[in-house]
């Protein structure tokens, strides 16, 4: 508990009454001021410091994901053409082989500019898809008159095949163009053009 | 007509400056830098007569002043008008700001009062010095005497509060005060003989 004496509550009320006050209000303002200003701009600093330190964090965020989905993409065609490639060299591989156990080469002129009507695949328009040549002659080649039956049939397990993507309007050169012939068996009994002609039986004039 | 009494005008001053404080405080709390300095000056006499008390002399209390009132910007968002008024919480700003540069003088020495004689002041002397005189003699005690003779005559904190505030015990902030209280009776009766 405070126990004032007596001459201290008179010393009291005289400082609080009486005690002159110097005149610095301004000057002591002006520091007041300065202080003030100075924390403000520390302030200011500090908080663009934050704020563009938050930016740039999120820039790069944003930069470090844009790379990673461009890495992504490109490797998603980098794998995709390799494929592409795989499956050209398969076909490649797949017709050199063709070649190699049949030796048959067919005039593909007579199946397009050979007068002779090529009919597209439904689905597959301006493209030959495997197909089964029918018709072809005994030798193994197809004549221009055999090339206006051929069909383009969808491809089935059975079929002889012919693995090539062609545009009927752009053909690749002869030497390029494989296909498989089945030759036909002859059938019946041969028959030779002395076997058609009629002898006529000599009358005995006697 | 209606007239009214002298205890009724000071009161509606009292609230009309009262409202008039709390609009610049508000403006201040906001960074405003006029009602800052409006706010300043209208608690300028009264912070400065808290701050020559602790100050050796008016540059000290220039400093204790500049530095009070930066922190009370500063932490105004912090004082609650439902708590106190503003000039009691302005008063413990200052003071802490006056001890602060006490501390920075000198020591709190580990003393400690065990019993004390009891000084005899006589009154009279006293009513014949003005403030200034009275504040001579205060500031030419030791920086430690003087701080915790003005918390304790001026101010009116109790030993146990000083000791608090100063980091001492209260037996050390008793031993200031009955030093204190000793050496100014000395002084003021050396006055007097004279």
């Amino acid at each position: 508990m405070n126990t004032k004496k007596t001459y201290e509550h008179l010393i009291t009320e005289k400082l609080e009454t009486e005690l002159p006050i110097p005149e610095m209000a301004d000057a002591i303002w002006a520091r007041i001021k300065v202080q003030l200003d100075a924390d403000t701009d520390v302030e200011t600093v500090n908080t663009d410091t934050v704020i563009s330190t938050a930016k740039s964090t999120t820039v790069s965020t944003i930069a470090i994901v844009a790379g990673c989905l461009i890495a992504v993409v490109m490797l998603f065609f980098l794998i995709k053409k390799s494929g592409k490639k795989k499956s050209n060299g398969k076909e490649k591989d797949h017709i050199e082989q063709s070649k190699k156990q049949h030796k048959v080469i067919f005039n593909i002129d007579s199946i397009n500019g050979g007068g002779g009507k090529v009919i597209p695949y439904p689905n597959k328009q301006n493209q030959i898809t495997p197909v089964t040549i029918l018709g072809a002659g005994e030798n193994g080649f197809i004549s221009k008159k055999d090339s206006a039956t051929i069909m383009l049939l969808p491809l089935s397990q059975k079929d002889t095949v012919l693995d090539l993507s062609i545009t009927p309007n752009k053909l690749p050169a002869l030497d390029s163009v494989k296909a498989i012939i089945p030759l036909k068996k002859p059938r019946g009994v041969p028959m030779g053009s002395n076997d058609y002609k009629i002898q006529s039986v000599k009358k005995d004039s006697t | 007509m209606m007239q009214l009494g002298n205890s009724t005008i000071s009161q509606y001053f009292f609230t009309s400056l009262e409202q008039d404080l709390h609009i610049i405080i508000e403006a201040s709390r906001k960074g405003s830098r006029k009602a800052q300095e409006q706010l300043f000056r209208q608690m300028y006499a009264f912070a400065m007569g808290i701050a020559m008390r602790y100050a050796r002399d008016e540059h000290d209390a220039a400093d204790i002043m500049s530095l009070a009132f930066v922190k009370v910007f500063k932490s105004l968002h912090s004082f609650d008008e439902n708590k106190g008024h503003f000039h009691g919480w302005l008063k413990r700003i200052v003071v802490n700001e006056g001890l602060d540069h006490i501390k920075q003088r000198s020591k709190f020495n580990d003393s400690e009062l065990t019993q004390a004689d009891e000084p005899v002041i006589n009154n009279a002397i006293i009513e014949a010095m003005n403030a200034a005189e009275i504040m001579h003699f205060i500031k030419q005690l030791p920086p430690a005497t003087h701080a915790v003779f003005v918390l304790y005559a001026i101010e009116g904190y109790t030993h146990k509060e000083i000791a608090q505030q100063l980091g001492i015990s209260e037996g050390t902030s008793k031993w200031h005060l009955s030093e204190g209280r000793k050496k100014l009776q000395n002084k003021l009766s050396s006055i007097a003989s004279i």
